[in-house]
């Protein structure tokens, strides 16, 4: 227990960050250029594809630019059994510059904000102990006596050793990691619906119409 | 940076072209007819400044969009 508690909690570890500024800090930022990007969107717009009106300055004009538009048109021959002829047709018509232009292109495509933070803690111990006794004993013992013709000669020896070793070795390691990664991610926007709504309206004035003919009304006899 | 329109002489086809190159007098056709669109010569100096005007707001974006992406 004693070993556990050297171990930092990974919670005591974030609990100090400024999560909120790290975070919201670039997140803001990011917000900001968005912010000054679609000011420029907006500025470009109104300066480039829209002319504003001398007399009214709440009135807008939008800037169009003149297009020709050729086509073959097939001309079936006057007479029978001729071929039919081609020809070359060109129509003009005008284009509002807001359609040419490709304003949605150039949005923010991407804004992401990783924030990475790893805590290691790691505590070792190591214990040793050794212990070693040794003993030695020798004794030698030489006795002789003579009886008679006889002789004796004895001889002895006595020898102990004795060894003991204890070893003991503890070793504890503990390693705890925490990563914490935010990602932050907005995408691109789309034109507003408005701005759409205005550049389809001024696409669909590209294509002509037809007229409904003309018929000569009757003038009602005078009266009397 | 190619646009896209409907054709307007067959509205089945479209249309692609380049601002840059349609200012410069290039003319583009359609993918089904075969139309072809050009601008007019006297519209040609509206759609060059306004492409001008559009290389610098582009330019411009960029660089928001890079402060953007790198906002520490």
């Amino acid at each position: 227990m004693a070993v556990e508690s050297q171990i930092l909690s990974m919670g005591q570890q974030f609990s100090g960050l400024p999560m909120g500024a790290l975070i919201g800090g670039p997140l803001k930022s990011a917000a900001e250029a968005n912010q000054q990007m679609a000011m420029t969107q907006l500025m470009f717009m109104m300066d480039t594809c829209f002319t504003q009106d001398a007399n009214d300055k709440s009135k807008y004009e939008p800037v169009m630019i003149s297009m020709t538009l050729k086509r073959s048109v097939v001309q079936p021959s006057s007479t029978e059994g001729q071929a039919p002829t081609i020809q070359q047709t060109s129509t003009a018509f005008e284009l509002p510059i807001l359609t040419i232009i490709p304003l949605n292109s150039l949005a923010v495509d991407d804004v992401s904000v990783k924030f990475e933070m790893e805590v290691k803690s790691s505590y070792a111990q190591d214990n040793s102990t050794t212990e070693s006794s040794s003993t030695a004993m020798k004794a030698d013992l030489t006795a002789s006596a003579k009886i008679g013709p006889f002789k004796v000669e004895v001889h002895g020896s006595v020898s102990h050793n004795s060894s003991s070793e204890n070893k003991s070795d503890t070793h504890y390691s503990q390693s705890n990691s925490a990563r914490y990664e935010v990602s932050v991610h907005a995408g691109q926007l789309p034109l507003p619906q408005g701005v759409k709504t205005i550049i389809d309206a001024y696409a669909k004035n590209v294509s002509p119409i037809v007229l409904p003919t003309t018929t000569p009304t009757p003038t009602p006899p005078p009266a009397g | 940076m190619l646009v896209e329109i409907e054709c307007p002489a067959c509205k089945l086809g479209h249309i692609s072209f380049e601002p840059h190159l349609l200012a410069q007098g290039a003319s583009f056709s359609c993918n089904s007819c075969g139309a072809e669109v050009s601008v007019t010569q006297d519209s040609k100096d509206v759609l060059k400044n306004s492409v001008s005007k559009y290389d610098r707001y582009k330019e411009k974006l960029l660089t928001l969009q890079k402060d953007g992406n790198n906002p520490l």
